[in-house]
């Protein structure tokens, strides 16, 4: 607390105080300078006398800008991540990871309890609802309770609005240099290689893993000496079935692609609604590359290092595509 | 000149030109070093002089149109850079003092309607320096920057290094002429492989003090906020950047370009709620518009175009500067905007300072767990 704030000239009245004026008399005698306050604003100035943390105008702003920021702290990471302002959506997280989409994870226990590792994943579902499940699949079970930091693809993280929740979520734009920043600092740090050709995939391509970038995630983990740790999500592809695009109302719309799937857009805002599949989570035995980082440079190797990591997660999509049985039971 | 130019040394131009390094040169002078500073009555550039000063182991001189305030005892020589030929005059005057380092600081930090009186000062009146130190030997020349340069974009990474492409808008001009002025440094280390040239690029300035379109934007009573944007800003405090400044006399060896920032980011809301601000939403296709009309009205701070520093972040990295400047700034970005809102506007408020106080020394404590370098210790006793 301030000793300004709460000195207030009333608190402390002078010894010598002069004779009672109301300020509105010419006179040269020293007089209260808020006692003419008083007679102009009468009860209003009782109020700020009484609440000296209304006196500057500006109080009132706050009011607003308190209340707008409530959930916020002042504890940001460098990348604005809040963790106090994240943990509230937990609980949303947490019914979709239960109850709407009852997610199996296997083999949590790859992923180290400290230090840094590079999850790879595949990357499905037209709304990137399977980086979000991956997240707090490790969250909820894995023994440390580890963030895992997403990298999310540049049209999510320009969007207004979204930009800034994601940021509080904890999550950063998809570049090398934030990867390397992040894994250097020993983060867990997730990513989506095949990018927008695998979230936004036709329904008859499911589960074919697209082309994987450029690599650049081999490359970010043999710079940081980071283990790759392949997770295959399975049960995310067909919650949002999607049988077209739509390219001539998204490209007006400058969004990278507009699906149609059998609720969208036919039911309107209902057909957001993604359909409760049962999913799986299988994360793999991690990865070592025991190249040094001067590998980075030479693309033919760090493509076929890719290629081997694309070949191992397709195996893990496919051997639990064979022992899936139901879509939505998983019977 | 003292020290042995070693002029063959490899010139090392990597990642599209951006970084410029120079031959090595071992400064084994340990005479008084002869200092001329361009804009020293300016804010910033009085701060420098009185740093040096104040350490008393350099002579300083200050070129600019009028001497510092209370400063009497350091020497003045007037020089207006907005003169058509005032590469001229500059260049009697270094030939008259022999200067070892020239420190270009004479630059207007905010927008101007002025056009074309802050492009001839902050565009030109660099290409001014340059040729002049250039014919008259100067063999340091310190051009300050601002982190402004790379533009803010959405693509942009969270943090930018040296080596990232100057990306701004190209209409807006006032960050234009930053990266003109850092074209002229380039183009004199070309022509003078010999001269060593340190561009410091430092994010905006921020203190009870500063008056910049930046301050006065977070003072205002409101202002227009772009609907679902909020960038994250750095806020350097002017004790940090002078120090920079003087870290970089003192490494005549270390060349090139450095980013100056301060640790940590705070998002514009927060700078809003500890400055008693309004933002008034508007969506932000509107929210260009009302900057560029209000500024076309004579009120406004900044042009339109100039809003992409209110949507999308520009954070640069200051690693570089920590290796090989050795500098690190004393004041995080939470505590210079906090510490400016309370000295502004502190009284009669509802935001509780003190805990915003102690938010700040523990974000402040987390910033050096992770910057220091500490040993791993394996717990013992523990079955992992």
């Amino acid at each position: 607390m301030s000793a300004r704030r709460h000195s207030s000239p009333h608190a402390a009245p002078a010894p010598s105080e002069p004779a009672y004026d109301a300020g509105l008399t010419p006179s040269l005698l020293r007089k209260n300078p808020d006692d003419l306050r008083h007679v102009l604003l009468g009860e209003a100035a009782r109020f700020l006398d009484a609440h000296p943390e209304f006196r500057s105008p500006r109080a009132l702003v706050d009011a607003w800008n308190l209340f707008r920021n409530r959930s916020r702290t002042f504890l940001l990471d460098d990348f604005g991540y809040d963790e106090v302002a994240a943990r509230p959506w937990a609980e949303l997280f947490d019914f979709l990871y239960t109850v709407w989409w009852r997610v199996t994870l296997n083999g949590v226990e790859n992923v180290p309890n400290v230090g840094r590792a590079l999850l790879v994943a595949n990357h499905s579902g037209v709304l990137p609802w399977d980086g979000a499940m991956v997240k707090r699949g490790i969250a909820r079970e894995h023994p440390a309770h580890r963030t895992a930091r997403m990298l999310v693809l540049d049209m999510f993280t320009t969007l207004p609005f979204l930009q800034p929740w994601l940021r509080h979520m904890g999550e950063v734009r998809a570049c090398p240099e934030n990867g390397a920043r992040l894994l250097r600092r020993d983060e867990l740090v997730g990513v989506f290689p095949e990018g927008v050709k695998g979230v936004g995939k036709l329904f008859r391509d499911r589960y074919r893993l697209a082309r994987f970038g450029r690599g650049g995630f081999v490359r970010l983990a043999l710079l940081t000496g980071a283990p790759i740790i392949p997770v295959a999500v399975v049960g995310a592809e067909e919650i949002h079935p999607n049988l077209a695009h739509m390219d001539f109302i998204g490209r007006p719309l400058g969004l990278p692609y507009f699906p149609l799937t059998p609720t969208f857009p036919l039911l309107g805002p209902l057909g957001v609604l993604p359909l409760p599949t049962k999913w799986w989570i299988d994360i793999g035995k991690p990865i070592a590359f025991d190249h040094g980082p001067d590998v980075a440079d030479r693309p033919m190797i760090v493509n076929e290092l890719a290629d081997h990591v694309r070949s191992t997660l397709q195996t893990m999509i496919d051997s639990r595509l064979a022992r899936r049985g139901n879509l939505f039971t998983g019977d | 000149m003292a020290g042995k130019r070693d002029a063959k040394a490899p010139r090392r131009n990597g990642s599209g030109g951006r970084v410029v390094r120079f031959p090595k040169v071992v400064n084994a002078a340990t005479k008084q070093l002869k200092v001329v500073v361009t804009g020293g009555s300016g804010f910033f550039g009085e701060r420098l002089v009185r740093a040096l000063l104040a350490r008393g182991d350099r002579e300083v001189v200050v070129f600019d149109l009028v001497p510092p305030a209370d400063l009497p005892e350091v020497k003045h020589r007037f020089l207006d850079l907005n003169l058509p030929f005032a590469d001229g005059t500059l260049f009697k005057l270094l030939k008259e003092e022999k200067p070892d380092v020239i420190v270009h600081l004479a630059q207007l930090r905010s927008p101007s309607r002025e056009v074309t009186y802050a492009h001839e000062l902050n565009a030109i009146g660099a290409l001014h320096v340059f040729a002049a130190s250039g014919e008259a030997r100067v063999p340091r020349i310190i051009l300050g920057s601002t982190s402004l340069v790379y533009g803010a974009r959405g693509d942009n990474p969270n943090f930018l290094t040296e080596e990232h492409p100057l990306l701004p808008d190209p209409e807006d001009r006032f960050v234009r002429d930053f990266v003109e002025a850092e074209s002229h440094a380039r183009t004199h280390v070309r022509r003078h492989p010999e001269s060593r040239v340190q561009i410091l690029r430092f994010v905006p300035l921020l203190s009870p003090e500063v008056r910049d379109y930046r301050a006065r934007l977070f003072a205002a009573p409101f202002s227009w906020q772009l609907m679902g944007y909020d960038p994250l800003l750095q806020a350097l405090h002017p004790d940090d950047a002078v120090d920079a400044l003087v870290r970089a006399l003192d490494r005549p060896e270390a060349q090139g370009v450095f980013n100056i920032a301060p640790e940590g980011v705070v998002p514009l809301s927060t700078v809003r709620l500890l400055f008693g601000s309004l933002g008034i939403p508007v969506p932000h296709p509107l929210g260009y518009a009302l900057y560029e009309g209000t500024w076309l009205a004579g009120v406004g701070l900044m042009p339109g175009v100039h809003v992409d520093y209110l949507r999308y972040s520009c954070v640069v990295d200051d690693e570089k500067a920590r290796r090989v400047l050795g500098f690190s700034a004393k004041h995080t970005t939470l505590e210079v905007v906090l510490e400016t809102a309370r000295a502004r506007f502190g009284s009669g408020r509802l935001v509780d300072f003190d805990a915003v106080a102690d938010a700040a020394r523990a974000a402040r404590y987390a910033y050096e767990q992770r910057v220091r370098p500490r040993p791993r210790v394996r717990a013992q006793g523990i079955a992992s």
